[in-house]
């Protein structure tokens, strides 16, 4: 206790109220459907360049560490995830919402945060450098089993058929092709458009996907009266003793979730729903996952928390962005005077050690402030549906417009939600069309250097000792439970044939 | 026969044959002496695997029985949506043309009385909302409105 007392003193008032500063911050935008964690980064840093390094450092990483969570507020009693990495959590948690259980979950939620966020943490301190090193070895072909890998768990994990959940990554992937080719600078499905060679932005598409269905779905049922999701009071010993009875699931998604954020390229949003996949393939109550299983709230929120610690990983230790947010606190950095690679524990030392102590005290703060957003936020969403849906609406314009104040960015959100509804009354999953839209572009990239690099030749994508790993895995996981499944219904066929 | 897998079948094969067509565009390699997989090589593999799913999805609505069927929306409903729709594609296109606070305003009360508000509670909700959505965006977050 005197240890983490100690530990705690280290840090400066001043660094401590810039802390508190960005995470009532973060709250604040993330809670705000369509505003990502990225955007909070974008809007916060330009207001930290006059401060001292660790002020606004501190200022950021507040925002960043509860954006995430605070993101998770509007998946919970709307589905509409308010950062993309609360996307998993849209499922499970507005199920259990739906069925009076928004107070719990938001209390799973906040402590799920905490916690995931504090084993990212431990391991940001740590393995770093281990972690660091490792990725390094991952070259195109590794990285190409990697995607599949996490794009193949999202078909699989989707409660509709195989085909159609293939199908649904295939227009994601298609969607991701939009604009100018990576490799070659070619424009590719333009239709002669020149907005449409930047491609198409995730942001506002997932606004649409997740969006515009829940919204429309009221239009549906046409409320006459005021319908509003039941609930009780937020009680933290409820969520607290929650996650203690699933303590294996909390430590299996805050370690996907460290581990693949700690990949460059894949991020908090990539980590939460593989970690979804991952806890629904090995759950006792894979059947209830997408219905309101509580599983499928602890796994993505503590990833996602999780994650972010992770992206740092890369970041200092390499000078690679793990994702979106820390590729813009990058340039922050290098402005403070922080030297991200190799030598920065030897260069930058101080501040490192600073960032890792901030880190984790934004953890331990996210549980109080957490509290009082999620009680202010619970309010707002608590108004009558018939009036709360059309402003919504404008939230989900508002945020798509606001990432490169582009009308045309709101016309892709809207086409994207009507997708997303053609899909939802088709049975078609929308997870795989999400991860396909991020994952698309690095998947082709990897494949098409990667072949580049080999004049043509197959072979190392499917014989480099790491391939050949994650291949293994991918069948474990992906191929034999679907084969034991199957083998189990023939048997039961047979079986019930025979007493017959 | 399933109506729905027919539909999803014929929809996917519709669209991979529009990725053929629009892929076809593109060159599959680049000619230099090496093999470089040019533009239209990784749409090609998506085109592939569209059409076998398409074919897949169709076959099994030969197979599959009309047992299993789903409530389906009213048509009612359905017109309710297209309306909806329809109010939003609009806001949509008034967007930069007509001042923000006016056409949220506007926009907001319209939606509320379509979605069974009483009407003062939605003028007064319409007013207060489109107001306090412009100074948390352009105001206090700095957020660049349409």
């Amino acid at each position: 206790m005197m240890f983490l007392l100690d530990f705690l003193l280290q840090i400066s008032p001043q660094v401590f109220l810039y802390l508190v500063l960005g995470i009532i911050f973060g709250i604040f935008v993330g809670a705000l459907p369509g505003f990502s964690a990225t955007m909070a980064t974008a809007i916060l840093v330009p207001f930290t360049y006059y401060l001292d390094p660790l002020c606004g450092l501190s200022m950021i990483i507040g925002s960043a560490c509860t954006s995430i969570f605070a993101g998770d507020i509007p998946a919970v009693y709307m589905r509409i995830p308010g950062t993309p990495a609360s996307g998993a959590m849209a499922l499970d948690g507005y199920e259990l919402s739906k069925k009076g259980y928004a107070s719990l979950v938001l209390s799973i939620d906040l402590w799920g945060s905490a916690i995931g966020g504090m084993i990212g943490v431990i391991i940001l301190i740590v393995g770093s450098r281990a972690v660091a090193s490792a990725a390094l070895l991952f070259t195109h072909f590794e990285y190409f089993w990697l995607i599949i890998f996490g794009l193949l768990m999202s078909v699989v994990m989707s409660k509709e058929s195989l085909t159609r959940g293939m199908l649904s990554l295939i227009i994601g992937i298609f969607a991701s092709m939009i604009g100018i080719d990576i490799v070659s600078g070619f424009p590719r499905f333009t239709f002669g458009n020149p907005e449409l060679l930047n491609g198409v932005n995730f942001i506002p598409a997932m606004i649409g996907l997740f969006g515009i269905p829940v919204i429309l779905s009221e239009a549906l049922q046409k409320f006459r009266s005021s319908t509003k999701i039941p609930d009780s009071q937020i009680s933290l010993r409820e969520g607290i003793k929650t996650l203690s009875a699933h303590k294996g699931i909390v430590l299996q998604s805050s370690l996907i979730g460290t581990i693949i954020g700690a990949l460059p390229g894949l991020g908090a949003d990539v980590a939460a729903w593989i970690s979804y996949g991952f806890a629904e393939r090995v759950s006792k109550n894979s059947k209830d996952f997408g219905k309101g299983c509580i599983e499928g709230v602890i796994s993505p929120t503590c990833a996602n928390n999780a994650a972010l610690a992770g992206t740092w990983i890369p970041m200092l230790a390499l000078g690679i962005p793990g994702d979106s947010i820390t590729a813009i606190i990058l340039g922050a950095a290098v402005m403070y005077g922080l030297k991200p690679g190799p030598f920065v524990f030897s260069q930058s030392g101080d501040l490192v050690y600073g960032i890792f102590l901030i880190f984790f005290v934004a953890q331990l703060l996210i549980i109080p402030l957490g509290h009082i957003g999620m009680r202010v936020f619970r309010l707002f969403f608590k108004l009558p549906k018939n009036l709360i849906t059309p402003l919504i609406f404008i939230f989900c314009v508002v945020g798509s417009y606001s990432i490169r104040n582009s009308v045309f960015d709101v016309w892709i959100m809207l086409l994207f939600g009507i997708l997303g509804v053609l899909m939802e009354s088709a049975d078609i999953p929308l997870t795989p069309l999400v991860l396909g839209l991020i994952l698309g572009p690095m998947l082709e990239e990897n494949l098409r250097v990667g072949l580049i690099k080999t004049g043509g030749n197959i072979l190392p994508f499917v014989t480099r000792p790491i391939c050949i790993l994650l291949i293994s895995v991918l069948v474990l996981v992906i191929i034999i439970p679907r084969i034991l499944s199957r083998a189990k219904k023939t048997k039961k066929c047979i079986t019930r044939n025979r007493f017959q | 026969m399933k109506i729905k897998e027919l539909a999803i079948g014929v929809a996917s094969i519709l669209f991979s044959i529009f990725l053929l067509w629009e892929g076809a565009k593109y060159p599959f390699f680049t000619i230099t002496g090496e093999f470089i997989p040019g533009p239209g090589f990784f749409p090609l593999i998506l085109e592939i695997i569209a059409l076998l799913l398409g074919i897949f999805e169709l076959i099994s609505s030969f197979l599959l029985d009309l047992t299993a069927t789903r409530d389906r929306p009213s048509l009612k409903s359905i017109k309710n949506a297209i309306v909806y729709l329809t109010i939003m594609i609009l806001y949509v296109l008034s967007l930069g043309h007509i001042n923000f606070i006016v056409i949220t305003f506007f926009f907001l009360f319209a939606s509320s009385l379509f979605l069974g508000a009483k009407p003062f509670a939605g003028l007064l909700f319409s007013l207060i909302a489109s107001i306090l959505t412009f100074v948390l965006f352009q105001i206090v977050l700095g957020v660049y409105l349409p």
